[in-house]
């Protein structure tokens, strides 16, 4: 199966070399959404195409959409939107390879102003260099100015780069200055690798008076103001290495301990106020295991509320509850190689990928809510979230994490601004049921409304075709070859059926038939064009869970008058595999006997025929021996002089195994060893035979 | 002629205690071989039980029988001594399907497990705690509240030990063991935090709520000794 999908890849890549690059991973990092102070704005880094957004939002809808920014030149990323108090105002940063950028957006001004140009490293995480924040109360900017020596200058400014305040000069390797919720004062911690005496907790007042070191620590690796700003809670390292290394306490601002919540051997890394005070959440790293804890600032009383899988703390939302996600566990069922090749298989078809799921507690209760969610964020004041789900278009394996919106009704607006986005859209409302909406979003795919009765222009292959033979460019009919390669133009025709709207469905799917011949007419690599068709189409039923019309489809392109044996063989072995992964065994093999029956002996690559014939073979049942015998024999006959047939001997061993004839186990693997006779795992099943 | 005798009956005693020694371990070795030929025999069995409960994790992840088919393979896996991998069990039940009543039981087993066999009483006591935190009502947390509780009172926390007995008490009015808690819990408010007032009231409450208790007539005498001023 890895070489079938490697072989894929290589040909996929090749072919729609343009729509991959548009795919590329690209993971949320957890900074990509901010809601404005009232709900009714909502600032988003699209992780695809890097573009920062805003959605005005307005009675459960979003009512428009302002591109604001999107990297070019040599910028790379765009990090952590964050609003202004007065909504007006929104700083973000811009990181290119050797320098990140600060800058603020102007609502009313519709302006960008440029606030510092930092150097950086290329890849630098940023760790323990906070981006650049808004005073709680008034519009000021506090940000870190740093340099390679290590000198750390915390700034302050107005909105437009006026007003440009030193408000504290740190030597040190980490700073991370933080505002009082009243934007009052200050704190910012203080980390030199050596043991220095100012290491630890320092606060200022918002006007860069009164220094004042409240905690020495070695190492403070977090802290936050208590809401009532009467306390600040810090994480803090030992430099000696004692058991208990980590520390977590309450401090008060004159640098009294208040109480020692926990220490700990493994690694604080965060920790988390609840909105009344009342508790604090920290999160525990350990190599890959990651859990938050809660504590109760009452009794003291500390409860772990995952179990070693923690992915990703999204906050409080509310006092008693919290979000985050935990890895979806792993795979404990010990499966077999053919029961695992199964699954895979199964898998690549539906284009099922399973990576997260996103927990909720509601007062101590936990409920499961969805799966592969990333950069969850609820917004209080409309009681609506933000988040990238992760979706796994096709049997290309390749990852999108595309925006989604729910809001306080539960309806989700899908926001997708790139063509794969508006594809995983559609896909995640076709599943869900909603073909209409689906409509919408495969209407912007084809840059097209698929509702309107002029759709046909978008579709009609003889002109498209006739146009593209005096314009080699036409983007007609790069797009309808593009979406037709990506299965789109099948999903498309799927969901016109699904809203019963027959004429254009059927009108549709000639124009299919009319492309699907035109692709591989008088090409030289018609295996591979084919290989590719075929596969695409069968991720295309595949993900919509539609296998009984794909078979149905093919008998209708099969039923075409001037066909080549290539590509019979490529139909019916597409076929075989929608009815295998339907159940459909019997059907499935009739068809697979049906493509080898026209298999040119020229044929190269015949893995993924093996490999459903090994999965065949692990569902086989008495009463589809023989014919699966014949199938089998006759391969073995069409394809003599390939020096693959081994795999195929290997399999009718396989088959005389498992029906007890151990005689003709032996003949057939002999024969496989004969043709390659390197292969260990076949003389081990030979002597096994003995 | 006297030796001789001396020497055939100490020849009798040891054959007989030979044979005596002999007979009772063939027997065993024989009940032995009869219990491992009906273990063999559900071999298979437990074999087909545990396909079955994996058939069901893997093919109906969602259906109603998938989280008692994954506590299942855990206890299937516990009871052979698989502890490992029941906990991994255990952890993908309660990462899946937390909403289920049985994760309180996946809780407890796992707690049981970390105690009893792998010697790890704090991740036990943790595992307790998160029992009593997200299943408070549950039957099974009964058990949480009680070695939270113990653990407390052996690390003299006696405030903490009261407060769990006193949950446990108050959850579970009808478990045989309250009498015996609200007799722990007066002797710890008179004997450790020197609450007398709050001690009578945990006999007195004894003495109204379980009439038949064996702590009836210790409870009286330590009510009386209260009464009159002693503590």
């Amino acid at each position: 199966m890895q070489n079938r999908r490697f072989t894929l890849l290589i040909f996929l890549t090749i072919f729609i070399g343009f729509f991959v690059s548009s795919c590329k991973e690209s993971k949320p990092k957890g900074d990509e959404f901010a809601w404005d102070p009232d709900g009714k704005s909502l600032a988003m880094i699209n992780v695809e195409s890097q573009e920062l957004l805003i959605l005005e939002i307005e009675n459960d809808a979003i009512k428009k959409i302002t591109p604001i920014d999107s990297i070019s030149g040599d910028k790379v990323k765009i990090y952590s939107p964050s609003w202004s108090p007065d909504g007006e105002f929104l700083l973000y940063s811009k990181a290119s390879k050797k320098t990140l950028g600060i800058f603020v957006y102007s609502l009313s001004e519709n302006t960008i102003a440029l606030i510092d140009n930092l150097p950086i490293t290329e890849n630098e995480d940023f760790k323990g260099k906070a981006f650049p924040s808004w005073s709680p109360r008034e519009n000021q900017i506090l940000w870190v100015a740093w340099n390679n020596q290590g000198n750390n200058r915390i700034f302050s400014c107005s909105p437009d780069g006026s007003n440009k305040r030193l408000l504290a000069n740190v030597m040190g390797d980490e700073v991370m200055p933080t505002w009082s919720p009243n934007g009052e004062g200050i704190a910012y911690a203080i980390f030199n690798r050596e043991p220095n005496e100012n290491n630890g907790l320092w606060k200022i007042k918002n006007d860069g008076t009164n220094h004042q070191q409240i905690y020495k620590a070695y190492r403070i690796a977090n802290f936050q103001w208590s809401p009532d700003i009467t306390s600040i809670a810090v994480i803090h390292e030992n430099e000696t290495t004692t058991d208990l290394k980590f520390g977590l306490k309450i401090i008060d601002l004159d640098g009294n301990e208040q109480q020692i919540l926990t220490w700990e051997k493994l690694e604080i890394i965060k920790l988390d106020w609840s909105p009344d005070r009342q508790k604090i959440i920290y999160i525990q790293e350990e190599d890959d295991t990651r859990n938050i804890w809660v504590v109760d600032l009452t009794s003291q009383k500390k409860v772990k509320l995952t179990f070693d899988n923690l992915e990703d703390y999204f906050g409080w939302a509310g006092q008693n509850q919290l979000f985050y996600s935990v890895k979806y566990p792993a795979e404990l069922v010990k499966q077999t190689k053919d029961e695992k090749e199964r699954r895979e298989f199964s898998e690549a078809i539906r284009g099922i990928k399973k990576e997260n799921i996103l927990m909720t507690i509601v007062n101590f209760k936990p409920m499961k809510l969805d799966k592969n969610i990333y950069s969850f964020t609820y917004c209080r004041q409309n009681n609506a979230s933000a988040y990238f789900k992760l979706f796994e278009p096709d049997f290309l394996h390749s990852i999108i994490y595309f925006p989604v919106i729910e809001f306080s009704n539960e309806r989700k607006v899908y926001l997708a601004r790139s063509k794969m986005e508006h594809v995983s859209s559609a896909d995640e409302l076709y599943l869900n049921q909603k073909y209409d909406r689906t409509l919408n979003h495969l209407s912007d795919y084809w840059n097209i409304d698929l509702k309107s009765a002029d759709f046909k222009s978008g579709f009609d292959v003889d002109a498209i075709i006739k146009e593209m033979n005096a314009d080699f460019d036409s983007s007609r009919y790069r797009l309808l070859l593009e979406g037709f390669k990506d299965g789109t133009l099948l999903k498309t025709l799927m969901t016109f059926r699904k809203l019963d709207q027959k004429d254009k469905s059927e009108w549709l799917f000639e124009q299919y038939k009319k492309l699907t011949f035109h692709t591989f007419i008088n090409k030289e690599n018609k295996q591979d064009v084919l290989d590719e068709v075929f596969w695409s189409m069968i991720g295309a039923y595949g993900r919509y869970n539609e296998f009984d019309s794909g078979i149905k489809d093919l008998d209708f392109i099969l039923a075409a008058d001037t066909l080549d044996s290539t590509f019979i063989t490529y139909a019916n072995f597409a076929q075989a595999i929608l009815a295998f992964e339907n159940n459909q065994y019997n059907l499935g093999l009739e068809k697979m006997k049906s493509s080898i029956n026209y298999i040119p002996q020229d044929l190269a690559d015949i893995d993924d025929m093996e490999d459903l014939l090994s999965l065949y073979l692990v569902n086989l049942k008495t009463e589809n021996e023989s014919l699966f015998i014949s199938i089998i024999k006759q391969m073995i006959q069409k394809l003599s002089t390939n020096e693959n047939v081994s795999k195929v001997y290997e399999i009718l061993g396989d088959l005389y195994v498992k029906t007890g004839q151990q005689d003709k186990a032996f003949e057939a693997y002999q024969s496989a060893v004969v043709l390659q006779f390197d292969k260990n795992e076949i003389w081990n099943k030979l002597l096994e035979t003995r | 002629m006297k030796g001789k005798i001396i020497l055939l009956i100490l020849g009798i005693v040891l054959i007989c205690t030979g044979c005596g020694k002999k007979e009772p371990i063939e027997s065993l070795y024989r009940d032995a071989e009869k219990l491992e030929a009906n273990i063999l025999k559900n071999v298979n069995t437990i074999s087909q039980c545990r396909s079955s409960y994996e058939k069901i994790l893997l093919e109906a992840e969602d259906s109603e029988f998938a989280p008692l088919a994954c506590y299942k393979l855990g206890k299937l896996n516990e009871i052979f001594g698989h502890y490992d991998e029941a906990i991994d069990y255990y952890k993908k039940l309660l990462s899946l399907y937390p909403e289920h009543p049985i994760c309180a039981d996946g809780l407890l087993s796992m707690a049981q497990i970390y105690q009893l066999h792998l010697d790890k009483n704090e991740e036990a006591m943790a595992i307790y705690q998160q029992l009593v935190t997200f299943y408070p009502d549950q039957t099974v947390s009964f058990e949480g509240y009680l070695q939270l509780g113990q653990r407390a009172s052996r690390k003299e926390d006696w405030k903490d030990a009261v407060a769990y007995f006193e949950k446990l008490v108050a959850i579970y009015p009808q478990n045989e063991m309250c009498d015996d808690l609200y007799f722990r819990i007066g002797d710890i408010l008179q004997h450790k935090l020197e609450e007398p007032s709050q001690a009578k009231e945990k006999y007195k409450t004894l003495i109204e709520k379980y009439p038949n208790s064996t702590w009836i007539k210790y409870s009286k005498e330590r009510l009386a000794f209260l009464n009159e001023g002693g503590n």
